[in-house]
């Protein structure tokens, strides 16, 4: 029944499995419940494996199948979920050694909305460390170990998303929730060859998801194509009362609105693809934006004017970590982190002051006018995704300042601090590989437009097949 | 200690601790060893400050206002 290329479809094609009864929802739950199980630790991606929930929901699924109960593409497809998102009856750790075996008996929002379209929870996925709010130096920043990297696992998957990341690169589910402050879906997402998809601030509830920065944390699709991510993001996205920070508003996954594609104007530097990115990874940069430029939309330079955007991210970051997770530091149980800088990171976040907080939320307005200008005549901005492949293992993952390059022009290298701090959502699709490493490309658009970025990927996809290559070595 | 989810409307939640969790698929892994050569603290203090000094050259009017709940527009 199951072979190995059952591991690589789409959610279209799976479902369409499951509806016509080539499959049932049993016999897909439990070829991926082994799979993920068997392959899981290969990769340190399994936190724990949701066995029991996800066969009653197989169960149930399979019951509402043979009746005609028609729920959608999500409807009997297995997924992971990043383990800072609450499931009853299974821990929830965060990551992080000081809550190696806390439990909720609540179900975050974004897998209650799941479970009610009949998709499966087979498990939850190793992260970071407290999704690395404290800035981390190495990969083993977790709780579970590194995150090894599918296509080569002495490299690391990237986080803090790591688990997502290399179970829907390996396989291991269809899809799965990551959620991102600063990077933590789009950097596992480029490092691990699949398209992430960070949505607008507010779209997705964040109830039952462990707080980082609560005006910077997003929950988001990790899947094999933009059109997975558009299908699992119109389940997971909507108003929650629950959420202080929830928009109120639905998504529905529509790229045939956005319109012509060649009518739109994409903005890019190529400072940022021929300078900054490392120079293996330029090759893959060259072609992917002759793709882009064939599927038809406009290039224009565009490039972010001169504003402290890290240091502002950073600081808004720390405020806010500092504030959430005070009581575990001041009890001294930060000590049992994995990550010796972290663990200093967290302590000395709480030495900020409130002065310095409210002047970074200051600054981030000023930020908010200047990007909405730049989208005055464009539609989405461009960048790589990284400007490095997946660093080793045991390497740490930023070099010291003294070490670092300073920028010979500016061009959008900002854009990751910058959109996360403004909300916008951004996809990475893969777009080739260097040294045998995946490269990821980011576009960003203005909030809930996803449709748009979806539209682009998608059409990228279908000039492309980056996004259905397999590990190497990989079953 | 205290669980901090996004729980803002729902009273402090409640949660249950089960030592040795079984359902825990992978061992703890090793901290990462500390370099006593290094001071952790002095080092982010030091990063910190960077960050709040270039905070501090950007020049601000009295008409920007934080923002506190992030308007997305």
């Amino acid at each position: 029944m199951a072979n190995g290329d059952i591991f690589f479809q789409s959610i279209g094609e799976l479902n369409r499995m499951l509806v016509s009864g080539q499959i049932s929802c049993e016999e897909l739950t439990k070829a991926y419940l082994e799979r993920l199980e068997a392959q899981g630790p290969k990769y340190n991606a399994l936190a724990a494996l949701t066995r029991k929930s996800a066969l009653d929901l197989a169960d149930a699924v399979d019951d509402d199948l043979k009746r005609k109960r028609l729920r959608g593409p999500l409807q009997g497809i297995p997924y992971g979920a990043k383990d800072l998102l609450a499931y009853p009856g299974y821990p929830t750790t965060w990551g992080a050694k000081p809550y190696a075996t806390q439990k909720f008996d609540i179900k975050a929002t974004a897998l209650e909305n799941l479970e009610g379209r009949g998709a499966v929870l087979v498990g939850k996925l190793a992260m970071v460390e407290l999704a690395g709010g404290g800035g981390y130096e190495y990969a083993s920043a977790s709780l579970f170990g590194p995150g090894r990297n599918p296509w080569n696992p002495e490299h690391w998957s990237g986080g803090s998303s790591s688990g997502s990341g290399s179970a829907v690169a390996a396989g291991l589910v269809p899809f799965a929730l990551g959620s991102e402050t600063w990077g933590s879906i789009l950097t596992p997402s480029a490092y691990c060859g699949i398209t992430g998809l960070r949505p607008t601030y507010g779209y997705v509830s964040r109830y039952g998801a462990m707080a980082l920065s609560w005006t910077m944390d997003k929950i988001g699709p990790m899947c094999r194509s933009a059109e997975d991510c558009g299908h699992v993001l119109q389940v997971i996205a909507g108003g929650d009362d629950k959420d202080r920070g929830s928009a109120g508003k639905s998504f529905y996954y529509g790229p045939e609105y956005v319109g012509e594609l060649a009518k739109l104007k994409i903005g890019f530097n190529a400072v940022d693809f021929e300078e900054w990115a490392e120079p293996a990874m330029r090759p893959a940069y060259a072609t992917a934006l002759e793709v882009l430029k064939r599927i038809g939309p406009k290039f224009q330079v565009a490039t972010l004017p001169e504003m402290p955007y890290a240091s502002v991210a950073g600081t808004v970051i720390d405020a806010e970590a500092a504030s959430i997770f005070e009581p575990m530091i001041r009890s001294g149980r930060v000590d049992e982190l994995a990550d010796p800088f972290q663990i200093a990171g967290l302590r000395t976040a709480l030495e900020l002051k409130s002065c310095d907080y409210l002047r970074a939320m200051r600054i981030r307005g000023r930020m908010q006018d200047e990007l909405t200008r730049i989208f005055r005549d464009l539609d989405i901005l461009i960048t790589p995704t990284r400007t490095r492949t997946a660093s080793r293992i045991d390497a740490p993952l930023q070099k010291p300042p003294s070490e670092r390059e300073k920028p010979k022009e500016r061009g959008l290298t900002d854009l990751g601090a910058l959109g996360n701090l403004l909300g916008w959502p951004a996809l990475s699709i893969p777009c080739g590989f260097a040294d045998g490493l995946p490269v990821g490309l980011q576009l960003v658009t203005r909030p809930f437009n996803e449709n748009r970025l979806l539209a682009v990927g998608a059409a990228f996809q279908r000039e492309t097949d980056w996004h259905l290559r397999k590990p190497p070595g990989v079953a | 200690m205290t669980d901090r989810l996004h729980t803002s409307k729902i009273s402090r939640r409640k949660w249950v601790s089960i030592a040795g969790a079984s359902t825990l698929a992978i061992p703890m892994a090793a901290q990462q060893p500390a370099n006593p050569s290094r001071d952790y603290l002095a080092e982010q203090r030091e990063s910190n400050s960077r960050a709040l000094a270039e905070l501090e050259r950007f020049e601000l009017q009295t008409a920007d206002e934080p923002i506190f709940r992030l308007v997305v527009r």
